[in-house]
């Protein structure tokens, strides 16, 4: 019986170090993967109406994103895969690690959605030409 | 003695069982490192200076720092930017994952397109809009990257002493003046007039 025990033991401690070592020699170099970006995720939770959730790179993207202010302010532009959505604009402020629209999305805003950005956002808003003048 | 040898029994089973399960785990394991090995690539990314920083990038998802000076990584067939930063300054090169192969990326401040965390915003547009009682100045995007500005006269028709209401002409004798004090005040805040289209409109 105690022979038995030992046989399993050193068995089981091969088989152990198989699990362990095998994606180590197997996947080389190391398989890294990408988080969702957390402005997307607040676009993705904006977007989503009627408890129907909209995929990020399925129903749209978000690409060309400009941070403002040591990245406490984002604008993005919403690119739709589908035809579900139209392309528009978002402009998000950094909450507790995450990011809330505060802007959009849309594609013109007025004048006085201006007073709750920072200067430095309304100028570039202003240089896209979404604001109405 | 009937009973130690049923006990024995039952133990070599239990441990038969253990070990069994154990060999699923491994050979569980091992197919999916197979498997994911030959669904991903591999990216050889090198920099010209050992320090400086590779990120990798996607739409949607947030950038990760690789590594420094060479890095080698396993990744999902996709498409990437490779972002290199060296001295404070960066540069973005797009790139292609394909599945079970390897995409080599020499990456430097020269060999890529400048990476803008924050876009370079035309002086007129932080400037503007300015207004006074006499015209408002606003700034225009164009398409082809020469900005308008627009100067929006007010017609602010001063009300003469005897209270009789001014005729137009008075009204338009003020523009030429107004219009003179707009460029003025754009000059004094840096504006190089040269630079846009002077658009002249109102009511």
């Amino acid at each position: 019986m105690r022979r038995s025990i030992a046989l399993f033991v050193l068995a089981a401690a091969l088989v152990a170090l198989g699990v362990w070592a095998i994606p180590q020699l197997v996947i080389r170099p190391n398989i890294i993967s990408l988080q969702l970006n957390p402005l997307t995720t607040a676009v993705a939770d904006k977007l989503s109406n009627n408890g129907k959730g909209l995929v990020p790179g399925k129903d749209f993207n978000l690409q060309t994103i400009y941070y403002f202010d040591d990245n406490s302010w984002a604008v993005a532009r919403i690119t739709p895969v589908n035809n579900n959505l139209q392309a528009s604009l978002v402009v998000a402020k950094k909450v507790a690690g995450g990011y809330q629209i505060v802007l959009g999305p849309g594609t013109l805003f007025r004048q006085s959605d201006l007073q709750k950005l920072p200067k430095d956002v309304a100028a570039y808003l202003y240089s896209i030409g979404a604001i109405i003048t | 003695m009937e009973n130690e040898t049923r006990k024995s029994m039952i133990d070599q089973r239990l441990l038969r069982l253990l070990l069994s399960l154990l060999l699923i785990a491994f050979l569980v394991t091992t197919a999916l490192a197979f498997k994911t090995k030959f669904s991903s690539g591999i990216l050889d990314a090198k920099g010209t200076s050992p320090t400086a920083s590779l990120e990798v990038a996607q739409t949607n998802y947030q950038a990760r720092v690789i590594g420094y000076g060479r890095v080698s990584v396993r990744l999902k067939p996709g498409s990437y930017q490779l972002i290199y930063t060296e001295n404070g300054a960066s540069t973005t090169t797009a790139f292609t994952i394909y599945k079970g192969r390897t995409t080599t990326m020499s990456a430097s401040l020269s060999g890529g397109q400048p990476t803008n965390t924050k876009p370079a915003v035309d002086k007129i547009f932080t400037l503007l809009p300015h207004y006074t009682n006499q015209y408002l100045l606003y700034a225009q995007p164009t398409s082809s990257g020469k900005p308008n500005i627009v100067f929006y006269f007010l017609a602010p028709i001063p009300v003469p002493a005897n209270g009789s209401r001014p005729s137009q002409s008075q009204g338009n004798d003020l523009e030429p003046a107004a219009i003179s004090a707009a460029k003025t005040w754009l000059t004094q805040n840096g504006i190089n007039l040269d630079n846009y289209t002077f658009i002249i409109t109102g009511s």
